[in-house]
């Protein structure tokens, strides 16, 4: 059996193209990502534009606000500049700023005084209002409470009124300025032994999206070598471990752990370098153990694909629609939140889905474990896959030693 | 010589008409995925929101009327209840449900909260999510967080008002009480913050987050693939000594490269035009079907001649499997096929502008929408077909040079 995984390892080492695609490319791509991901102010920029026809120092006061915030990206345009930029999506939404916004706003007549255009099927799009309302809210806010006061208490003395207005402006000012009065919102990472998020909400979504390509890319290292299991048939190879007289069992056990090491080897080569480069807290040998199962069980799933398909360019014709299958029912990030969860759960047993998520988990949370419930599912369909794989190939094997 | 030349087209078309699984695979499973999938988010009418509702929990350990009060205008908002599906739930309840999944994240409303926020101390909001399901959390986090800028700017206008009439000489007492109206007033201003906006939604330009995107950018990419099978013919066929036998005859390499392409072409473009037939019942736009087809079998076409040209370069069968499928799975994440690209960070997704399944598929949704210029689109077409002849043609002198050698 041993004998099988060196020639499994050493295939994959004699082709120099393979080297390069799956070895060198994705830490190449790791490298330049988590050189981008290191910079402290990442976060996903939402990028809105504004029309100011109002044009008064009012209103530039909040585009000001607006451009103040960090996790707005904030453009000024004109009103067909700022609509062609809105169909070629280079913002998510166009916020006009209508004529007469600062003196409607002084007189406490604030209907519709900002026009919203946003692409009707951008889900993300009217999420974004409420991102962004609060900077407008601000000053309308500060006029009514004027506006109350002076028409409670000094109707008829207008020189108190502009008092007021005065030290009530000053007040809002240094209250601005204090964290006295902010409600912070706490976050909290159910079964994580960290005081506070490692990362930033927008920023973990782009690390998961990172993840995700590389253990997808995995995936696609696994295919291929399971195509090149039946390399061996074309060239010959397998007769000749025929006449070694290697059992069926250990010629299958083989092939499996052969792919399993090269798709291990490759994915601690990157964790090395996600460790060394940002992800400074990671548990090696949570991640360890994690890893091997998910190389196990995708070794096992390309072969059983392999199995089933017989022929290595069916396999190829069918990687892109296991792609999509793979990505959509595994419960990726974002086809998690396009499939319906209900789905998911009875689709998305696909082997390595499951320990997955953990594996994730471990480079956004510290303290994580990996689930016992999911490494014995894995387990469990491993064992399955074994003997399909097992049984559909064993009296092809046997026959041709005869 | 043309008539050497159809018998290699009509050959090509055959050959891959008689290969039922590549048939099967390549061109009626694609179809039976989208009516299933069309047919999953037609169901419900979800085809313009194909985003499932947000589970979240909120537990309330105040348990008065102000808190209650506060919930239920959250809760029923318009903006946030079309987004957001809410739960009231116990301590344990909201830790077993997010265990379970069914919930992304569940809220804490301190013991305290209505009084703190009276007395202007602020306890905190918590929040607890499992650490999945991150755009989800993303989306709930930037809620909580425009809420609690809503608090936050009541409490400077009401504290800022309160200690301007007192330095102003009010008494204490009727500082309060022109405080109460004020406060009324803003939280009033604050809950009906919608009527500031004039909401516009543009229809006919499907954003890049739609089901309409998604789903053509699925079709985009498997033309990818079908025009790597057009390289591997080749690939397969030049193993077999067919390029030699084609270059003793009188026909030439480049007629042979030039028909294999235009079958592919043809296949892929009646293929595809199809599925704008399906498209057209399901999303009820006008197509131009002359100005699809000439687009489709323009791009399928410059794909098909790419592909030749790589082959010439990646000679080995493996080696170019490897290859084209890293470039396409690359070129599906970058394109926005399994993510939006809106969502990735700024710097990025002006890169992904680049991407050919995102031009592609972007291209072909907006002729689905009329929305293109129809002489710039004719242009876009001849240039396709005459930068894929060049690849052509200089595949051919590869060709020519790796026999000779």
């Amino acid at each position: 059996m041993i004998h099988i995984i060196i020639l499994r390892i050493r295939m994959f080492l004699s082709k120099k193209i393979m080297l390069l695609l799956f070895v060198v490319f994705p830490l190449l791509f790791s490298f330049i990502a988590l050189n981008y991901l290191k910079a402290d102010d990442f976060e996903i920029k939402t990028t809105i534009g504004v029309v100011d026809s109002d044009q008064t120092d009012f209103s530039e006061n909040v585009i000001e606000r607006l451009r103040s915030d960090s996790s707005l990206m904030v453009f000024a345009f004109d009103e067909n500049s700022g609509q062609e930029a809105l169909i070629k999506e280079d913002i998510i939404g166009l916020y006009i700023i209508k004529e007469g916004f600062s003196q409607a706003i002084k007189t406490g007549k604030t209907q519709r005084i900002i026009e919203v255009r946003y692409l009707a099927d951008n889900y993300t799009a009217p999420g974004i209002t409420d991102l962004i309302t609060p900077h407008f809210l601000m000053d309308i806010l500060k006029e009514q409470t004027m506006l109350t006061v002076n028409k409670a208490v000094f109707t008829d003395n207008p020189e108190l009124g502009e008092k007021f207005r005065e030290l009530f402006l000053e007040y809002t000012v240094m209250y601005e300025d204090s964290e006295d009065l902010e409600l912070q919102v706490i976050l909290n990472s159910i079964d994580s032994d960290a005081e506070k998020p490692i990362f930033s909400t927008s920023k973990e979504i782009i690390i998961r999206y990172f993840l995700s390509v590389i253990l997808i890319f995995l995936i696609i290292t696994g295919f291929y070598q399971a195509i090149q299991v039946n390399v061996d048939k074309e060239h010959g190879i397998i007769s000749r471990i025929k006449l070694s007289q290697c059992p069926y069992y250990q010629y299958v056990l083989g092939n499996i752990l052969g792919i399993a090491m090269i798709v291990f080897i490759i994915s601690v080569l990157q964790m090395l370098l996600l460790k060394n480069m940002l992800f400074y807290h990671l548990d090696f040998a949570k991640v360890i153990l994690g890893l091997a199962i998910y190389a196990l069980s995708i070794s096992l799933l390309s072969v059983a694909i392999m199995a089933v398909l017989k022929k290595g360019s069916d396999f190829q014709t069918a990687i892109p629609y296991l792609m999509i299958a793979i990505w959509i029912f595994g419960g990726w990030i974002y086809s998690e939140t396009v499939i319906n969860t209900g789905m998911l759960q009875y689709l998305g047993r696909i082997p390595g889905m499951m320990i997955k998520d953990d594996l994730i988990n471990q480079f956004t949370n510290v303290g994580q474990n990996i689930r016992r419930e999911n490494i014995m599912m894995e387990i469990g369909f491993q064992f399955v896959l074994f003997c399909l794989i097992y049984l559909k190939g064993k009296s092809g094997y046997n026959k041709n030693v005869n | 010589m043309i008539k050497r030349v159809g018998f290699l087209f009509w050959f090509n078309i055959k050959s891959l008409l008689t290969d039922y699984k590549k048939m099967f695979l390549l061109f009626l499973l694609p179809l039976v995925i989208l009516f299933v999938v069309l047919m999953m988010f037609n169901k419900d009418n979800r085809i313009d929101s194909p985003t499932e509702k947000i589970g979240i929990g909120i537990v309330d350990l105040e348990q008065t009327n102000i808190s209650r009060m506060l919930i239920s205008n959250i809760t029923e908002e318009d903006t946030v209840s079309n987004l957001l599906n809410f739960y009231m739930l116990s301590l344990k309840e909201a830790e077993s449900t997010l265990k379970s999944g069914d919930i992304t994240a569940f809220i804490i409303i301190p013991e305290d909260f209505s009084t703190g926020l009276l007395n202007m101390e602020n306890p905190p909001i918590n929040i607890v999510y499992d650490g999945n399901n991150s755009i989800e959390f993303f989306i709930i986090y930037k809620t909580v967080e425009s809420f609690s800028k809503y608090v936050n700017y009541v409490e400077i206008c009401t504290a800022s008002e309160y200690y301007a009439l007192i330095d102003m000489g009010f008494p204490a007492e009727d500082a309060m009480k022109i405080n109460d109206s004020v406060s009324f007033k803003l939280i009033m201003d604050t809950l009906g913050r919608k009527i500031l906006f004039d909401s516009q939604p543009i229809f006919q330009f499907p954003s890049v987050s739609s089901m309409i995107y998604h789903g053509t950018s699925i079709f985009v990419l498997i033309m990818f693939y079908i025009s790597t099978l057009c390289a591997l013919d080749i690939i397969e066929e030049k193993k077999s000594r067919v390029l030699t036998r084609i270059r003793l005859s009188v026909t030439g390499v480049f007629s042979f490269y030039m028909m294999k392409t235009l079958a592919y072409t043809a296949l892929t473009t009646i293929w595809m035009c199809g599925v704008m037939v399906g498209y057209q019942q399901i999303f009820k736009v006008k197509i131009d079907f002359l100005l699809v087809t000439l687009t489709i079998s323009a791009i399928s076409f410059l794909l098909n001649a790419f592909y030749i040209g790589m082959s010439e370069i990646i000679k080995d069968k493996e080696g170019f499997l490897s290859f084209t499928s890293l470039f396409i799975v690359s070129f599906a994440f970058l394109g926005g096929t399994f993510f939006p690209v809106s969502l990735l960070p700024y710097s990025v997704s002006r890169l992904t502008a680049f991407s050919p399944n995102l031009i592609i598929t972007k291209n072909i949704i907006n002729l689905m929408y009329n929305n293109i210029n129809r002489s710039n689109q004719l242009y876009m077409v001849i240039a396709s077909v005459v930068f894929g002849i060049v690849i052509i043609v200089a595949s051919t002198f590869m060709a020519r040079k790796g026999e000779f050698r």
